[in-house]
């Protein structure tokens, strides 16, 4: 058990209250990692040792809590009179340690892990390089980025763009104000939703696989190698549709139909209220 | 009729309201699909499940987790949730709020303007009922504005609680509609009164985002009220209003936190 509380500075002048943190505390594997900073923001990169390396500035006095008690290694910061403050947290981790990290006015970058990811920010960038099993990375202003990552996916904003690179898995995103782009995507499992925004996925179809892509005002377009093999289910109110794969209408309805892409085992349903919806043949 | 159709109008099958060739073709497509056997079931307990919502407190093991979550912090002359842990939980006041609703929605003088925790945690609930598949069977037969004019979305940052006369509808849907409304109204209440507590930045999102949704919503109607036949249609209103419901708990929570 280790509890630290590190370097508070008080009855400084401000110009004075800039304070650095440098400490490293030996993990365990099985323990994870869960920092909270009100402000600022946090960046965690992986490493090959068995311990924590926990650096902080702040402008404003305060300190630093390290809690290594249980299964949780907790990193936060106070200010002087116990309040949120301020802080850049740059942490050194365990490739293989979990993280969760937390903040309102807070960006968060996390890159070289290879361990569930969970980041909750209000006002805050979301950067996540890595990552698997469990991914949940959500923000309310910010935009979310990953990549590398495979495993159980789960992103979601409210204002701002998600956009995810490299995944495999089960991926689900939604956002309301903003486009989803989806690249290199390999996975059975895909629900995107955005109410005003671009949905845009690339990567291949799984047989047996199930597709949802929808938004309200914004366009759909899937970019597919080969010849995939899927039931697509296309709805639209005033839309349009273009496909680059040979179409046979299988059913219709106005501007709801379905049709089969070779021997149809994966499902495809794509909505778009106002957009154009678009299959597209992803060049060799 | 593909198999897809047919699920479309699981709704309708479940309501009793297909002729009887429908239902016997509906019957004939259900003996021999497992995916729409399976989509029935779920109708059927997301539908006893909703109608079991109407005043009933949340059980203690759910609405202690809700508590947890949302009741850090409460509000200015919130009671701290954690007091408040059965069907005697007292109705909160939340007269922060009214002034401001009241003159954006003609409709509050006929509404509650005070809400029990409890119905804030069936507002829970009820998002776990429009996510678990009974969007489509929620609006389906939701009234749309040219088709009945006593339906209608407010407009501004209150818009989107369902105005639902009873006799619009029968009363199962209009117990599942008013769910939805009181939920909505409920979160948005929650979020009127905590908005001090939120940078304004962040308000000013969330109010642009929900303006966002309610056009969505209102588009959606429009269109259903001009197509009422359109399943598309029924279940875009249904995952739009399902998108409201979540980004009012998301500011709920907020609002609760911080």
């Amino acid at each position: 058990m280790l509890v630290l509380t590190l370097a508070t500075a008080l009855l400084l002048p401000a110009a004075a209250l800039q304070q650095t943190t440098d400490t490293t505390v030996a993990v365990q594997r099985g323990q994870r990692l869960e920092v909270a900073a009100h402000s600022g923001s946090i960046t965690v990169r992986g490493w090959n040792r068995n311990a924590v390396r926990i650096r902080a500035r702040t402008d404003e006095g305060g300190g630093v809590d390290v809690d290594t008690r249980g299964s949780r290694v907790s990193v936060s910061a106070s200010g002087r009179r116990g309040g949120p403050v301020e802080v850049a947290f740059e942490i050194t981790a365990p490739a293989w340690m979990g993280v969760s990290l937390s903040g309102v006015e807070t960006d968060m970058t996390v890159s070289g892990l290879a361990a569930p990811v969970e980041v909750e920010t209000v006002q805050g960038g979301v950067d996540v390089d890595g990552g698997v099993d469990q991914i949940t990375l959500h923000s309310v202003q910010g935009s979310v980025t990953l990549r590398n990552a495979r495993g159980r996916i789960e992103v979601g904003s409210v204002n701002e763009e998600l956009r995810l690179t490299d995944i495999s898995g089960q991926v689900s995103a939604e956002t309301v104000n903003g486009d989803v782009t989806l690249s290199r995507v390999t996975s059975a499992s895909v629900a995107v939703t955005t109410v005003n925004g671009d949905v845009t996925f690339s990567g291949p179809i799984a047989a047996g696989g199930r597709y949802s892509f929808a938004t309200h005002n914004g366009d759909v377009t899937l970019e597919l190698p080969g010849t995939p093999n899927a039931g697509v289910y296309v709805s639209t109110f005033q839309g349009d549709f273009e496909s680059d794969f040979p179409v046979t209408l299988t059913s219709t309805r106005r501007k709801r139909f379905n049709f089969t892409l070779g021997s149809g085992s994966a499902r495809i349903e794509l909505e778009s209220f106002q957009g154009t919806i678009a299959l597209r043949r992803a060049a060799r | 009729m593909t198999t897809d159709l047919w699920m479309y109008r699981l709704s309708e099958y479940l309501d009793d309201e297909l002729t009887p060739p429908e239902r016997a073709a509906c019957e004939a497509h259900l003996a021999g699909c497992a995916e729409c056997r399976a989509t029935l079931d779920e109708l059927r307990r997301v539908v006893a499940r909703a109608r079991s919502l109407e005043d009933r407190p949340p059980a203690r093991e759910l609405w202690s987790g809700i508590a947890a979550r949302i009741g850090a912090t409460p509000p200015q002359g919130v009671p701290a949730l954690a007091a408040l842990t059965g069907p005697e939980a007292p109705v909160v006041s939340l007269d922060a709020g009214r002034e401001a609703q009241d003159a954006r929605d003609p409709r509050a003088g006929r509404r509650r303007i005070s809400f029990s925790l409890p119905q804030l945690a069936a507002a829970g609930l009820a998002l776990t009922v429009l996510s678990a598949g009974a969007t489509a069977l929620l609006t389906r037969q939701h009234p749309a504005p040219a088709a009945n004019p006593a339906a209608a979305v407010a407009s501004g940052p209150g818009a989107g609680a369902l105005s639902v006369q009873p006799a619009a509808a029968a009363p199962g849907e209009a117990r599942e509609i008013a769910a939805y409304d009181r939920a909505v109204g409920d979160l948005q209440q929650v979020l009127q009164a905590g908005r001090g507590r939120l940078d304004p930045a962040t308000v000013r999102v969330l109010e642009r985002n929900l303006a966002v949704i309610d056009t969505a919503i209102a588009e959606a109607q429009h269109a259903l009220a001009a197509d009422p036949q359109n399943a598309y249609l029924s279940t875009h209103l249904a995952r739009t209003m399902r998108q409201k419901l979540d980004l009012l708990r998301r500011a709920a929570t907020l609002v609760q936190s911080s």
